[in-house]
């Protein structure tokens, strides 16, 4: 796999694998940050899709010293098969409710994909979804990859406010907003409970009614 | 808390209570926080003997006022904002005492953006993952530790002192710390900066560029009289290191502070200095600035001698 190192900041390098959203590429970022991560001269990593940032401490060393040391790292895990198979990575069933009173766009959705509400819920919720990356805000797990028959792109004006547990669809990558925030995404569902996700597990959504969203909905609100 | 040492009456346009930032937790999307004008926070940390990463108050703008509850040792740093200390003057980077009952007001001028308000021992505060920092729009952080500003009332408790303050009590008159007329920010060349054309390289620090009012804690926009032209396009999200300078398609530069978010997607030409960092902090809009190139090593070594100065250790 082709790889490099540019600057990012006077204390961090970063790690640039091959640029595309690919499970192959991403675990292989996943499997560096890992390893890297325990490096002497390593103070934190951030990964990404194809990209791993990391933060290093220049008291210890300069950039050119931490690319020498970094750089047969690099090389041995990229040859070496992957290791991370399905089985050992954390599995997460999220319910989700995809009725339009709490999904915002499912209806546009839906008509743009020429597909009824009820196909594209049974679409994105018959997927397992990998966990490429965390980011934006705290949380907030990119998903993917989404079948290709609902791949849209997001908003061209993003929203002011997309509420708390919004599950939303932008090209080949779903998420879970975890707070209230602005946000471009387009809305399919709503789901009110979320495990803390980690790069690399995987998530599959399973559909809820409304009624069984609301029931959920006025349990927490009466346990809050 | 019965150490409690200052009570808020007015916290003017935004005041926050910020350690030297959240660490350790990028990978869950959690970003830095922590002092914009970092050398003016870590300044009034060491004049008062305190741990590099003492809890201080960031006050944006000046019109703040805050009683002091009891005795202590407080230092005012960054924005030369007009300061007084119930009907005195005070000067801002010294070490002053106040006592029990005394009001502390900052004002406001032109001069800057921020000052840091600090006490012997440093503020006190429950932290979350690991600090204090607030962000406002992660909801993370600060006296109720949601992400919430100061607010009129709050009460604040500090740590008791450790150290002696420093014999001199100000920083020495050869350390040049005002903000100069036109600043130059050195930048060193970052990210996509191979993928620029050389043109937009020599454009970048050939002409001045005007901070704008879209700023906050999260970024701030510059404007140039020529937009840079043939930006590469915007990519899959990486992660995006404090100080960077994005280049949205509309060529105007976007400097990333303490609050970014952690992944990004636009194209970045370079990353701006830690003195640069600090000087974009106080930059009103309208104020023109100069980019100019900067090599890693020197950068690096600025920042070592910052660490080391500083006494900062991660």
């Amino acid at each position: 796999m082709n790889w490099q190192f540019q600057t990012a900041a006077p204390d961090a390098l970063m790690l640039v694998l091959e640029e595309r959203i690919d499970i192959h590429v991403n675990r292989a970022i996943q499997r560096l940050a890992r390893e890297l991560a325990d490096h002497a001269a390593v103070q934190e990593v951030v990964p990404s899709y194809h990209t791993l940032l990391i933060y290093y401490d220049v008291l210890e060393v300069n950039e050119k010293q931490l690319r020498h040391l970094l750089e047969p790292v690099v090389k041995a895990l990229l040859a070496a098969p992957e290791d991370v198979t399905p089985q050992q990575s954390s599995l997460h069933t999220i319910a989700v409710c995809y009725h339009p009173e709490v999904a915002a766009d499912i209806e546009a959705v839906a008509a743009a994909t020429e597909l009824s509400v009820a196909a594209v819920a049974e679409l994105h919720s018959g997927t397992t979804y990998h966990v490429y990356a965390l980011g934006f805000a705290p949380g907030f797990a990119y998903l993917g990859d989404v079948p290709e028959q609902l791949r849209l792109p997001r908003h061209s004006t993003p929203r002011q406010k997309v509420p708390k547990g919004s599950v939303a669809i932008a090209g080949q990558q779903t998420a879970i907003y975890p707070r209230t925030s602005p946000g471009g995404w387009q809305l399919i569902g709503r789901a009110l409970q979320w495990p803390e996700l980690q790069a690399g597990d995987r998530v599959r959504f399973k559909p809820m009614s409304l009624e069984e969203f609301r029931r959920m909905n006025d349990q927490e609100s009466s346990n809050g | 808390m019965a150490n409690q040492v200052v009570q808020i009456q007015q916290p003017g346009l935004l005041a926050t209570l910020q350690d030297y930032g959240r660490y350790g937790h990028l990978a869950q999307g959690i970003t830095h926080g922590g002092p914009m004008d970092e050398r003016a926070f870590l300044w009034a940390n060491r004049l008062l003997g305190n741990d590099f990463n003492a809890a201080q108050i960031e006050v944006t703008l000046g019109q703040f006022k805050a009683t002091f509850l009891r005795d202590t040792l407080f230092a005012v740093t960054g924005a030369e904002f007009p300061l007084r200390l119930n009907d005195q003057m005070v000067k801002t980077w010294r070490v002053l005492q106040a006592r029990a009952g005394d009001t502390l007001s900052i004002g406001v001028n032109d001069l800057g953006l921020r000052c840091y308000l600090a006490v012997s021992g440093g503020f006190a505060a429950p932290s979350v993952h690991g600090s204090v920092a607030t962000v406002v729009r992660d909801g993370l952080g600060g006296l109720r530790q949601d992400g919430t500003p100061l607010q009129k009332g709050d009460a604040l408790g500090a740590h008791q002192a450790k150290h002696k303050t420093l014999e001199s009590r100000r920083p020495s008159s050869r350390l040049n710390l005002s903000i100069p007329p036109q600043p130059l920010l050195n930048v060193v060349p970052a990210g996509q900066w191979s993928k620029f054309a050389r043109k937009a390289r020599e454009l970048l620090v050939g002409q001045s560029y005007e901070v704008t009012a879209q700023q906050d804690r999260m970024g701030v926009r510059l404007k140039g009289m020529h937009k840079l032209t043939d930006v590469p396009q915007s990519m899959i999200s990486e992660p995006l290191p404090l100080g960077s300078i994005q280049l949205p398609a509309d060529g105007q530069p976007i400097a990333m502070m303490n609050d970014h978010q952690t992944l990004g997607g636009y194209p970045k030409i370079g990353v701006l200095t830690w003195t640069a960092r600090c000087l974009l902090a106080q930059l009103p809009a309208g104020r023109k600035v100069q980019f100019r190139w900067q090599e890693l090593d020197e950068a690096q070594r600025e920042l070592r001698q910052v660490y080391r100065f500083f006494n900062i250790r991660r």
